[in-house]
């Protein structure tokens, strides 16, 4: 079945390519934050044993707030496992100089 | 692109861009990025006036589309963005009652219990006043573009879609059908 034709009555009255790009762009952006978003939550999906851990590591007081165990865990782990010594001295200088 | 994030936007939609969808037989690229559509009921009539009523009950079933009726309180609020519109420099409909399909859909896209990201729009006054009103906005080619950036459409598949559009009589310029085709084959390279 052919949809007739809509309201639009005019050149005048519709949307310009400029809009219509300024509309793909903006969608676009939406997408990518939600992409990004989503990206977190699944890094942030820990297994429960994990997550009990790192509750534990704020309510004793060691850590201020999640972010701060996991920031803490990841410069950890790159120190002890990274292969360029420069790299993890210079992490390290900045793990000490945020924490100390 | 992740497919978490897909189907991910919920939107309120006018006539216009449901219309062009329907028209080139393109609705799944509105299912593909939006996880909801909301439309006033009072657009449900002109669906079917415009031979689309079994289209959109379709798109109701399955769920995508969603119709929400307006309070009284939001009828007569959209009666003052329609007058809003008229008063545009770019409202070619001096009376207000034309664009009031429009003005109910950008106070469904205000109604903050339904978590509306954006409204889709494509006549230029209406638009104007939903920016005023801080809505983000998108149309049915913004759409297409964004397919065109996925490599799901080129060049000359968005130019017979907007072709067929226009063929069933949606108001799609030469000159507009160009600009955008080319920013398609841009967005493809």
């Amino acid at each position: 079945m052919k949809i007739s034709a809509n309201s639009h009555d005019s050149e005048e009255s519709l949307l310009t390519a400029e809009d219509a790009w300024q509309d793909y762009q903006s969608l676009k952006l939406a997408l990518t934050a939600e992409e990004a978003e989503s990206t977190i939550q699944q890094c942030l999906e820990l297994p429960p044993g994990v997550s009990a851990l790192v509750r534990e590591l704020v309510a004793t007081g060691i850590c201020e707030d999640e972010r701060e165990v996991i920031t803490r865990a990841v410069e950890a782990f790159f120190v002890a496992v990274s292969r360029r010594p420069a790299r993890r001295r210079q992490v390290v200088r900045d793990a000490k100089a945020k924490y100390e | 692109m992740n497919r978490n994030v897909l189907k991910s936007i919920i939107v309120v939609s006018n006539t216009g861009p449901l219309l062009s969808a329907f028209q080139c037989n393109r609705t799944d690229l509105l299912a593909r990025y939006f996880a909801r559509i909301y439309i006033p009921a009072s657009e449900v009539e002109e669906f079917e006036h415009h031979d689309a009523g079994d289209r959109l009950e379709e798109l109701i079933k399955d769920g995508l589309v969603v119709v929400e009726h307006l309070s009284s309180a939001e009828v007569a609020a959209a009666k003052d963005i329609a007058r809003r519109i008229v008063a545009c420099p770019s409202s070619t409909a001096p009376d207000y009652h034309h664009h009031l399909p429009e003005a109910e859909a950008i106070v469904l896209a205000q109604r903050e219990v339904l978590e509306v990201s954006r409204i889709l729009l494509e006549e230029r006054a209406a638009r104007q006043v939903a920016q005023q009103l801080g809505l983000l906005l998108t149309g049915f080619i913004g759409v297409l573009l964004l397919a065109c950036d996925e490599q799901l459409l080129t060049p000359a598949a968005m130019r017979i879609l907007l072709e067929t559009c226009r063929q069933c009589g949606t108001y799609y310029s030469d000159k507009l059908i160009d600009q955008v085709c080319q920013q398609c084959g841009e967005l493809g390279k």
